[in-house]
């Protein structure tokens, strides 16, 4: 637990089980633009991360830290678990 | 055992649909339909106020029973958040203009969408206590007087709706035993800011609707709730036949049957045309399942989950077992 592959695969997995198939990653993705996630989907994800990752995001947070791009969001996933640690 | 007899309802004429909310405010298309699951909402006039639906609904019931003239009824509930006035309570209101008695309790009660199964249950409650053989339950809570028409968080899931439901000492849907939560740390997720007396200066009313507050009760509280509630009843999910929810959404509804292990069938909708109606929206799968020409269920729980945060739920029996 903690290393950037593993936040990654979670996700994905998390992703993977809303959109009901694999999103189609790149460097620089958007969540919500690129793998498809609506404003609803927004709730259970954040909700998802939650459960996984024990970490909760404010919606404002979310936005204002740019965590709708993939990348951001799993650096910001590893550096929780590393201060938590 | 005190139960329902019988619900009537009302829709407002009005209709607001997705298609024109999609080209005003830019929703995805199938979004509405597909994800929220409304096509579309009824929407009170402009001049129609929460009295005028409650009576609506009352005039409903009457041309079921035009021989009954009701002046035996011994309370008097109006399940509502958006009353006619601050001051009196709108049920006072609503039962002078249907002509109910002046010797009994009539008063209102203020939840939003788990409001019908905490007023049944509380008229119960009262009945059994005050010995009042006939009671009237209200609802009619319009989100389109407080919802602004450009917040895409709100005005695509809301619709207006009122309804009546006629609780008799041997009313032929019992009232068993129910359940109930409510948790004041998450008030602010369903709010009416600027409403009343917390107002701060220069604030203006305002509906705001916290979507992930509301997700995590269904996810959270909405669950245990109601298995405790067949628990008690002394009922595995099983052996329901009928789950009448409240209408947050399509969405919400489908997280929260899929977490309940509950087919499609044995969780009915109406969302689709008439929208989130708060209150209303569980004695408007009520009444369709009265009076859709079937046999009664023999057993259904109802369960609402809204604004406080609150939740209720209650089993109805029509068999013999209690």
């Amino acid at each position: 637990m903690g290393n950037e592959s593993d936040v990654r695969d979670r996700l994905m997995t998390i992703l993977s089980g809303m959109l009901e198939k694999p999103p189609e990653y790149t460097p620089g993705a958007d969540i919500f633009e690129d793998f498809g996630l609506d404003s609803l989907d927004q709730i259970e994800f954040l909700y998802s991360i939650e459960q996984a990752f024990g970490v909760k995001i404010a919606d404002e947070t979310f936005e204002e830290q740019g965590l709708r791009e993939f990348d951001r969001l799993v650096a910001h996933l590893v550096e929780h678990q590393r201060l938590a640690s | 055992m005190i139960g329902i007899r019988d619900v009537a309802c009302y829709l407002p004429e009005g209709k607001l649909h997705s298609a024109e909310l999609q080209t005003r405010l830019g929703f995805k298309p199938g979004f509405l339909e597909n994800k929220v699951g409304v096509e579309t909402r009824r929407i009170a006039a402009a001049d129609e106020s929460t009295s005028d639906m409650a009576v609506h609904a009352f005039e409903r019931l009457r041309e079921r029973y035009p021989q009954e003239d009701f002046g035996d009824v011994g309370l008097a509930l109006l399940c509502t958040q958006n009353p006619d006035y601050k001051m009196p309570h709108t049920a006072s209101v609503v039962g002078h203009r249907i002509g109910l008695p002046k010797n009994m309790l009539s008063f209102d009660i203020s939840l939003a969408c788990s409001g019908y199964v905490s007023t049944v249950v509380t008229a119960k409650a009262l009945m059994t206590e005050l010995g009042v053989r006939k009671a009237l339950v209200f609802t009619a809570d319009p989100y389109s007087k407080i919802i602004k028409p450009n917040d895409k968080n709100t005005i695509a899931l809301f619709g207006d709706a009122a309804s009546v439901s006629v609780l008799e000492a041997d009313g032929p849907l019992r009232i068993c035993k129910s359940t109930f939560g409510n948790d004041g740390s998450k008030y602010q997720a369903a709010i009416v800011r600027g409403s009343g007396t917390a107002r701060q200066n220069g604030e203006m009313e305002q509906f705001e609707l916290d979507g992930r507050g509301i997700y995590e009760l269904l996810k959270t509280e909405a669950p245990p709730s109601i298995r405790a509630c067949a628990t008690m009843n002394g009922l595995t999910l099983d052996e329901i036949d009928l789950f009448l929810f409240h209408q947050a959404s399509a969405w919400l509804l489908l997280g929260l049957r899929e977490d309940l292990g509950l087919s499609e069938e044995r969780v009915p909708s109406n969302i689709k045309h008439v929208g989130n109606t708060v209150s209303s929206s569980i004695p408007l799968l009520l009444d369709q399942v009265l009076h859709n020409g079937g046999p009664l269920p023999r057993i259904i729980l109802m369960s609402g989950f809204g604004a406080g945060l609150a939740w209720a739920s209650v089993v109805l029996r029509t068999d013999a077992r209690q």
